[in-house]
């Protein structure tokens, strides 16, 4: 019951868009983004947890969060290159500076980087929709262009 | 009728269970001529904290402690570690009989200006929980030998250290009373149950 609410929510928000996609399509659609979202949580909890907690609330000033931070929602391909390649260096996320390293993870695949962009992107107050597999793509070619 | 038996039942396995059960020591014991036990006891140490203040067993006289084994840039167990460890400083905070005590097994890095970042950044207050550095060889000894855990240099294991998760209690005679996983959450529940009945060991 609680599912059939979020994937009228779905469509309606879809509908929003403006998007042309027929309605069938965007059902599709969202058994696609809901499989992500169950997929990404058991990745996020191997890969990601440990650091960003559960909650996605990060710990004290070591682990920045990724519930509504900044750092994350303002740059979707730069995050997905940090999942992917890691990160040193000191960053600033919601007004704190955190400089702790974040291992590279390269064992992932592109479509387990987009389910676990997509819940981190869709969970603890952050909705940013679905991160396809092609802006997954796209996002690392980019990145590994960089010097 | 039938839930009476049961209930009766019930009632006599838990009046089985032992009342104010003590806990375990653990390792080897011995026993003197004069017939007195021995126990296994944390060896002689000294280290230097977060605040490059000295720390010995005499810090933790008087008090019983929880020990584990991490190092700053530890990229697998050592964040949930920490995340438990921060349950039991936030429930015995206003102790004064508990304290806790991080070993920096990568002491080349972990220096007294790094811990002291790690442990502000935590949020944590150094009379309470000591992270310390020092000679590699004696903090692996001390973790292999006295808290019976591993901690040994590993170039093939994620970070280069191969290290146990182990919380180690110890009380106020530097006895071992209890090893938990310090990376699940029900282990630690475990351990605080364990150290609620250690402290009322010392009740008067």
């Amino acid at each position: 019951m609680k599912n059939k609410f979020l994937i009228i929510a779905a469509i309606t928000m879809m509908a929003c868009t403006g998007k042309k996609d027929t309605q069938s399509a965007s059902v599709a659609d969202d058994v696609k983004f809901e499989q992500y979202m169950v997929e990404g949580q058991q990745l996020y909890t191997i890969h990601c947890s440990n650091c960003h907690q559960v909650n996605g609330e990060g710990l004290g000033r070591l682990y920045p969060p990724l519930s509504k931070s900044d750092y994350l929602l303002e740059d979707i391909d730069r995050a997905i290159c940090i999942i992917k390649n890691g990160q040193e260096g000191s960053i600033m996320v919601n007004g704190v500076v955190f400089n702790q390293p974040m291992p590279a993870v390269t064992t992932l695949k592109k479509l387990e980087i987009a389910e676990i962009a997509t819940y981190i992107y869709n969970s603890w107050g952050n909705e940013k929709g679905m991160v396809s597999i092609d802006k997954v793509d796209q996002a690392l070619t980019d990145c590994s262009n960089q010097p | 009728m039938k839930y009476l038996v049961i209930l009766v039942g019930v009632v006599t396995l838990w009046s089985c269970q032992p009342k104010d059960e003590k806990l375990k020591i653990y390792g080897r014991k011995e026993v003197k001529a004069e017939g007195d036990t021995i126990f296994h006891k944390i060896a002689d140490y000294k280290f230097v904290n977060q605040d490059s203040a000295m720390v010995t067993p005499a810090t933790f006289e008087d008090k019983i402690y929880v020990a584990d084994f991490f190092f700053t840039s530890c990229p697998t167990i050592c964040p949930i570690m920490k995340t438990q460890m921060l349950r039991v400083y936030e429930k015995y905070k206003d102790n004064p009989e508990v304290m806790i005590l991080s070993h920096s097994i990568d002491p080349k890095h972990d220096t007294v200006a790094v811990l002291k970042e790690f442990s502000e950044r935590l949020g944590v207050s150094s009379d309470k929980w000591h992270f310390i550095t020092g000679d590699k060889e004696d903090i692996f000894k001390i973790g292999q030998t006295s808290y019976m855990v591993t901690a040994m240099d590993d170039a093939t294991a994620p970070g280069g250290y191969l290290h146990s998760g182990a919380f180690i209690l110890v009380d106020k005679e530097r006895r071992v009373r209890g090893l938990y996983d310090g990376t699940l959450a029900d282990q630690v529940d475990k351990l605080m149950v364990d150290m609620d009945k250690l402290l009322q060991e010392y009740e008067k």
